[in-house]
């Protein structure tokens, strides 16, 4: 054994097992081992003693945390576990096996709220599909928050809807029973605001971002945001500023793209019956998501998709955010995507030939006069011919 | 007979707890030596521990609970991180999108990645993170190279010299950034 050790460098010794279990942790017949070859010279002490150095200076690196975090992580343990146990206890009490079905279905959602505490899964189209039924609401004619199982409508041309931090609402203003802000698991509970052609809402969130919610737009958000993440949808089109926080990321999903942020105002335009999706960014930075690729966006680009081709441009984002004023303006823009917005912001149906004109206009128009007023300016520039009867238009290009 | 695990004898009262007593430290000081962030290691370690309480019946038939948990916890802060790294990446180079892709499809295996959360100074300093671990696992926790491929996933040859390669490292780190030995 001795002679084993007799030539070892400092690097033998510390790919040694026994060398290294007797320094961890030394015992009387260890200690007097290594002694032993030390007094009778058998091993190189200078490689010894520099083995045991290096060693001993790992060992330093060793981190440790404050025992007040270490148990501050455990109250936290704890207390997820006790969730799962609750759930877990309630299915003892019901006997009937439909109903314990229906619990099982509720714990498996509690599980993964738990577990799949990661940012955003990666199948944008399915996650929002039991809303998007929801969603379609032609019919609508005030602008409508579902929360729950309560609808409330709201009367006027716009609405001024806040949550505030412990998730109680006031809607222009006025608030809310403050029972109605539901007290049991807050932050699971999804609301739904509708907002019908024709008029405009805005909306806080409970961490104090802000989004303005254009016509003919439906947001799914919750009453309270989790710890980790923020998340909302969007069908239309919103102007968003979100609250800077870095340790919970915000993401605006639509029907086919994710926009992630941290904070950051920005625009997003993803109508049901439009072809084009829309991000422009104001400031901050966003990392949009979309058929598998993803695109960064820096401030004042403008981010188009329309069926499989994205691309980005540089714009002057005050021409995609104006309508949050009530002032539309646009540059280049082909002439029928502006008379389908228009037709979101006055509700009414503009019916346009099959055969897109080609042609593109530039200008400003100020929402508040009415729908007849601008398409008989419009159709001037825009040489169309426009019939009208009762709420449908229709336009004819000549 | 089936291994027991010590953890679920009669004798303890809340095995979760104990166990969290136990190997909590450890979970730490091995994250911590993985990279710099408390609160993801943190999530790292919560997640471990309820994916334990979730699944007790499985964990009684471990015997060597420590190693589960370490490779376990690995895994799931490895999880964590790649998933984050989409985000901070976005915010640390804006411009470099080519990278951000390749970190998406593996990026332990991007040198350029693992020098990216190499640390700057000290004892540690140039270490890839495999090695940091290695290192970590070997002469602070002293496991066996058995062990370490075990939780490393990698061959016992890869092990040896991977820790090879990084005492060497160190042996220049020492030079230059002297520790005091009594």
């Amino acid at each position: 054994m001795q002679k084993y050790y007799s030539d070892y460098t400092d690097m033998d010794f510390l790919n040694d097992d026994f060398f290294i279990e007797s320094m961890n942790h030394p015992t009387k017949k260890t200690e007097r081992f290594w002694s032993e070859l030390i007094d009778k010279r058998m091993i190189d002490v200078n490689e010894f003693i520099s083995a045991n150095m290096l060693l001993d200076s790992i060992r330093k690196n060793r981190h440790t945390v404050p025992t007040s975090r270490k148990n501050q992580l455990w109250v936290k343990i704890d207390k997820s576990r006790l969730s799962i146990e609750k759930k877990n206890k309630k299915i003892h009490l019901y006997k009937y096996p439909a109903i314990a079905a229906c619990c099982i279905a509720l714990i498996s959602v509690a599980i993964l709220l738990l577990f799949d505490r990661e940012p955003i899964s990666e199948n944008i189209k399915t996650d929002y599909s039991e809303f998007q039924n929801l969603t379609r609401q032609p019919d609508l004619s005030e602008i409508r928050i579902i929360a729950q199982d309560r609808k409330i409508d709201i009367n006027g041309p716009e609405a001024e809807i806040k949550y505030d931090s412990a998730g109680s609402v006031s809607i222009n203003n006025l608030e809310m029973n403050p029972e109605e802000a539901t007290q049991q698991v807050a932050e699971i509970t999804n609301n739904q605001l509708q907002v019908p052609y024709g008029k405009r809402a805005t909306l806080t969130l409970a961490d104090g971002s802000q989004l303005w919610v254009n016509a003919g737009t439906t947001v799914i958000y919750p009453t309270l945001f989790g710890e980790k993440n923020r998340e909302i949808f969007v069908e239309g089109e919103i102007y968003a500023e979100i609250t800077h926080d870095e340790d919970r990321p915000f993401t605006v999903k639509t029907k086919d793209m994710e926009v992630r942020v941290l904070g950051t105002s920005f625009n997003l335009s993803a109508y049901e019956d439009e072809t084009f999706n829309r991000v422009v960014l104001v400031d901050g930075v966003v990392n949009i998501q979309q058929d598998e690729t993803s695109t960064q966006l820096s401030p004042g680009q403008l981010y188009t998709h329309t069926q499989n081709a994205s691309h980005v441009m540089e714009v002057d984002p005050e021409i995609y955010t104006s309508w949050r004023y009530g002032i539309y303006i646009f540059k280049n823009e082909p002439i029928e995507n502006i008379l389908n917005q228009l037709g979101r912001y006055y509700n009414v149906k503009i019916h346009l030939p099959a055969k897109s004109s080609g042609i593109v206009c530039s200008g400003k128009l100020e929402l508040k006069e009415d729908i007849a007023h601008i398409l008989s300016n419009l159709s001037q520039i825009g040489s169309f011919n426009y019939g009208a009867k009762g709420n449908d238009y229709k336009i004819q290009f000549y | 007979m089936p291994p027991q695990n010590k953890f679920y004898s009669e004798a303890v009262v809340d095995p979760l707890a104990h166990m969290y007593e136990v190997y909590a430290d450890d979970l730490y000081a091995y994250g911590l030596s993985i990279l710099p962030d408390i609160n993801m290691i943190e999530d790292a370690i919560h997640d471990v521990f309820i994916d334990i309480y979730a699944n007790e019946a499985r964990l009684n038939k471990i015997d060597n609970i420590g190693l589960y948990l370490k490779t376990a916890f690995r895994n799931r802060l490895f999880l964590l991180l790649k998933k984050s790294r989409r985000f901070v990446d976005i915010i640390k180079d804006m411009n470099d999108l080519a990278d951000e892709k390749d970190s998406q499809s593996d990026w332990i295996r991007n040198e350029e990645d693992e020098n990216r959360l190499q640390l700057v100074n000290g004892l540690l300093s140039g270490l890839t993170i495999h090695q940091r671990e290695a290192i970590h696992l070997r002469f602070i926790e002293g496991l066996s190279l058995d062990e370490i491929s075990a939780i490393l996933r990698i061959n016992k040859r890869s092990v040896k010299s991977l820790l090879q390669r990084a005492i060497q490292k160190i042996r220049k780190n020492v030079e230059k950034f002297p520790v005091k030995v009594q």
